[in-house]
């Protein structure tokens, strides 16, 4: 199912933090990841992936570093900080707590909504 | 690749770069942009398309380039770091209140205009152009304390070198000169090398032969803490830093040290002796109430916490390391100058200042000049390269 951009725009954020808090990637790789992982549904735009990737490591959420050897191709790898955890973490308690509100209005309880996933 | 396709992407990427300013940013963000449509065409290519189709299709999925240009561009927009500049005026303005009360207010003005002024160019010049004057910085430095030792007047048992009207306090500017010339030439790399490596130990030494030969045993403590500091977070070897920290402390067991200090009770007998620097904490306690005194220390742990705060920020090498000399010197004369103030440390009869407090034209300069290079290091915090 194609997802509406508006609902993607919120989102975003929280799936490149958790993808790359699993391991360091790539612009390109963590693309394919969160396609991926989410079955096919997300599909991140390489537009908006970079200025993302980049003001999070302006606020230091993560860092990164030129990967390969001279002459070869090099990759930018991104990796998630300590303080990117604690910023993960935090938007993972909210993201749940907006998701079962939304659920209760939608589906009038959060066990019928679980079903339906 | 094609030349016809290449020409595409490279159209696209100077689209992309249009609003991006400085060189070293532009170099980055063009790889990691064109490594990102060298895969995906490659994928394309994979899956089955022409080359120039993949291109296309490469390209198309990056979105539109000014848009994606005009985002990175507002990301890596320079910023001046107000959570420094805040602590730093409210310091200043406790300062000079202080001074008026002293009537000392028209001299310490005098040097603190031009220092803010200086501040100001600084924190709007580029790292990399400023990165140039280190050596001459750290050469400066050498000749100035150099001269001071030599042809310089002592007062309190420290040389001062005198230009015309102003009486210059060399020994006490030396370690941030110092510091500053020093992380603006240190290098990861160098230390690996064998003869510049040799070289950097020598110019970490002979500061602290001259603060020694000048008596000057607070700016020697202080040079040593900055210095280990530096070379501790660029990589040195433990044996290089063990060197700079052994000599530093047998320099120190050298000096005489009972004629540098003063003991607190000597001074709380003779309180206003000093009290327009050394003791500028105490006379504040003491004239203006506890709040002032709070006011100040939160003052103090506030801007040192900021600044060491930006250090992480900060991406390239050099304003690193700059930032951390100052952010090392700043602290230890904050917390110097703050136990010394409330009697639990040894306090030396010159040499030891709250920094943007305390008496003194030169140093007011120096710190405040100080500021100004980690405002231009924060300006430009997301380049990797400076």
């Amino acid at each position: 199912m194609k997802i509406n951009k508006e609902l993607m725009k919120g989102s975003t954020i929280i799936l490149v933090l958790m993808v790359l808090g699993r391991r360091e990637m790539y612009g390109y790789e963590l693309i394919k990841e969160i396609e991926q992982s989410s079955d096919g549904v997300f599909h991140l735009k390489e537009g908006t992936l970079y200025p993302i990737l980049h003001s999070l490591e302006a606020e230091g959420d993560v860092e990164s570093s030129w990967v390969g050897d001279e002459g070869s191709r090099q990759r930018k790898y991104y990796r998630i900080t300590r303080q990117g955890r604690v910023a993960l973490k935090d938007k993972r308690a909210e993201w749940a707590s907006f998701r079962s509100a939304v659920d209760k209005i939608l589906f009038g309880n959060t066990q019928l909504a679980g079903g339906l996933r | 690749m094609t030349q016809m396709n290449s020409k595409l992407v490279d159209q696209f990427l100077q689209d992309v770069l249009t609003p991006i300013a400085p060189s070293s940013l532009r170099e980055d963000i063009g790889n990691e942009i064109a490594g990102h449509i060298e895969e995906n065409i490659q994928a394309g290519m994979e899956y089955g398309l022409s080359e120039e189709k993949a291109t296309l299709v490469a390209i198309e999925k990056m979105g539109i380039p000014a848009e994606l240009g005009k985002k990175l561009a507002d990301i890596h927009r320079p910023r001046l770091n107000w959570r420094v500049i805040g602590p730093t005026a409210g310091l200043m303005v406790v300062g000079l209140l202080a001074m008026y009360s002293i009537g000392r207010l028209s001299t310490q003005l005098i040097f603190g205009l031009p220092g803010i002024v200086l501040a100001g160019l600084l924190a709007f010049t580029d790292f990399s152009k400023l990165k140039r004057f280190a050596p001459a910085l750290y050469t400066l430095s050498l000749v100035g304390v150099v001269l001071a030792i030599v042809f310089g007047t002592k007062y309190l048992g420290q040389p001062y070198l005198f230009l015309g009207p102003l009486r210059i306090n060399v020994m006490d500017a030396g370690p941030f000169l110092f510091i500053v010339g020093l992380g603006g030439m240190i290098t990861q790399a160098r230390w690996k090398e064998r003869r510049s490596s040799s070289l950097i130990l020598i110019a970490m030494l002979l500061p602290q032969v001259l603060f020694c030969i000048a008596n000057s045993l607070p700016s020697l403590v202080l040079f040593l803490v900055a210095a280990v500091a530096l070379m501790h977070s660029s990589g040195a070897r433990h044996w290089q830093t063990s060197i700079i920290g052994l000599t530093g402390i047998v320099l120190l067991i050298s000096m005489n040290g009972s004629d540098s200090f003063v003991s607190y009770s000597n001074f709380v007998a003779n309180q206003t002796s000093e009290s327009h620097t050394d003791y500028i904490l105490s006379y504040l306690l003491g004239t203006f109430g506890k709040s002032i005194g709070v006011l100040v220390l939160a003052g103090a742990l506030w801007l040192w916490m900021q600044l060491a705060e930006s250090i992480r920020a900060i991406k390239a090498e050099t304003p690193k390391l700059v930032v951390i000399g100052i952010t090392a010197l700043l602290g230890s004369e904050f917390a110097w100058s703050i136990l010394a103030n409330l009697g639990w440390a040894p306090m030396p009869t010159v040499g030891i200042n709250f920094p943007l407090l305390s008496f003194g034209g030169t140093l007011l300069v120096v710190h405040l000049a100080s500021i100004g290079l980690t405002l231009s290091a924060y300006r430009r915090k997301t380049l990797r390269v400076v």
